[in-house]
């Protein structure tokens, strides 16, 4: 009995030795079939799984703006300035619609402005300084259209510096926006520096000053004294009476000083004083002389 | 200015005075506010900046703004570089611990401050105190000529900042004193 059931548990294991064998083969048979495109799958799901992330990453970008921006911004920049470079006249006739358009608003914008200040000249009462000025000019040449259009023309003070002429030390400051004038001392010594530099540079006479620094539309005056000097920052082009009354202030202030300006020792506090006179060069108007 | 009622300010013009690269601009930049760039030395011949210090006078403290002058360093005065001290209360005097050839120059920057302004207060800041390997200034060289010269002097490192606020802070008390 017992030799009969070990025969059985035999054959029972080379049944299963058989078709574990024959799972082999089959096993080797589909790799030799289906092999490859089994690694093309796999291949194709890693390439998949790649481009997923990918995506992630440009949707995250996009999504975060900043970061977009600073993706695009030079590619689009180097396009925009390859295009311009390369075509021009095409770049000019697509733009000149838009173009034409901006400086046709901002030229009415200036003119209507024009219009109004001459508008209101014209309405001022009469004045005989007024007159007087007319007959001068018409005299000279210049009509009262022409004088009218002068008197028009935009100026405002914007910074005034009261500066000590030796040391460059600023001595008293007056802006019509104040909040962003932290470093007037700082600007007064290297207007100082600069004024230096052009008297030895290029002036070698005491009478030489540099009077005039121009940038865009924008400039600084300069008048100076024997103590001190005033830089005003201006936009447009000053009225005829702008320095004369820069010229008076500054005069005013340094004879009320003279003896400490001439030995002074850095405590600006007496000069405050002189901030009224200051601030009204800040507010000059044509019209207020 | 008067600021409230207290506080007294005063500011005064500092030069910066030393044979090129002896660590002039590196002094300044460390310790004091700066809007113009270096560029301007190199342009105009100098640039300006700010160091403000609060220096105890008898009873009360006073703010004292320096107004720091660094003028280019070159081996001979010119006319601009002069045109540049006037008005000067007191000069910063710079050496480089690591060449000797930028000692004897002190003597010859502290004549021409004194010849344009007068009298003014000096200080000598002996830098590079970083490298005492390279060193080829001694104490007792630097002691000899500051005793010349009446100036007071410090030996200072621009890169890790030894003694730079001191030298500062030295000078606003001598400027007030």
């Amino acid at each position: 009995m017992a030799a009969i059931s070990t025969e059985s548990d035999n054959q029972e294991d080379t049944l299963q030795l058989l078709v574990e064998n024959q799972d082999a083969s089959l096993e080797i048979l589909r790799d030799l079939i289906f092999g490859e495109y089994r690694q093309q799958v796999a291949r194709m799901r890693a390439e998949v799984s790649e481009l997923q992330s990918l995506l992630d990453g440009l949707e995250e970008q996009i999504n975060d703006k900043q970061a977009l921006v600073a993706t695009i911004t030079p590619v689009i920049a180097d396009a925009i300035r390859t295009n311009i470079r390369d075509s021009q006249s095409e770049m000019v006739d697509a733009l000149y619609p838009i173009m034409g358009k901006l400086v046709q608003r901002s030229v009415t914008e200036a003119m209507r402005d024009l219009a109004l200040r001459i508008d209101y000249q014209m309405r001022k009462t009469f004045n005989f300084k007024d007159v007087l000025k007319r007959m001068t000019a018409g005299l000279r040449g210049v009509s009262d259209a022409e004088m009218t259009l002068r008197n028009a023309l935009p100026f405002q003070v914007l910074e005034l510096f009261l500066i000590h002429r030796e040391s460059g030390l600023l001595l008293l400051h007056a802006s019509t926006t104040p909040e962003e004038t932290a470093d007037s001392d700082l600007i007064s010594s290297m207007l100082t520096a600069i004024r230096d530099f052009t008297q030895d540079a290029f002036g070698r006479s005491e009478k030489e000053e540099l009077n005039q620094i121009q940038y865009g539309g924008k400039g600084i005056l300069l008048e100076v004294a024997h103590l001190v000097y005033i830089a005003a920052v201006v936009d447009g082009i000053e009225p005829r009476n702008f320095r004369e009354q820069m010229r008076e202030t500054m005069i005013t202030i340094e004879h009320r000083h003279t003896d400490f300006l001439q030995n002074y020792d850095g405590n600006a506090a007496p000069f405050a004083a002189a901030e009224a006179a200051l601030t009204n060069l800040l507010t000059y108007r044509e019209e207020s002389v | 200015m008067e600021k409230g009622s207290t506080l007294v300010t005063y500011s005064k013009k500092i030069c910066l005075l030393g044979d090129f690269a002896v660590g002039k601009t590196s002094l300044v930049r460390r310790f004091v506010h700066n809007r113009f760039d270096d560029q301007y030395i190199s342009t105009i011949g100098v640039k300006v900046s700010r160091k403000t210090v609060m220096v105890p006078i008898k009873d009360e403290v006073v703010e004292l703004t320096m107004m720091l002058w660094d003028l280019a360093g070159s081996q001979e005065f010119t006319t601009v570089t002069a045109s540049y001290l006037r008005g000067a209360a007191g000069a910063i005097l710079v050496c480089d611990l690591t060449r000797a050839d930028t000692l004897p120059g002190l003597q010859r920057y502290a004549d021409e401050i004194t010849k344009v302004c007068g009298p003014v207060k000096l200080m000598i800041a002996a830098n590079k105190l970083d490298i005492p390997e390279q060193h080829q200034i001694s104490s007792e060289q630097l002691a000899e000529i500051a005793t010349n010269l009446r100036a007071p002097h410090f030996f200072t490192s621009a890169k890790v900042g030894e003694e730079v606020d001191l030298l500062f802070r030295h000078l606003g008390t001598l400027l007030l004193a």
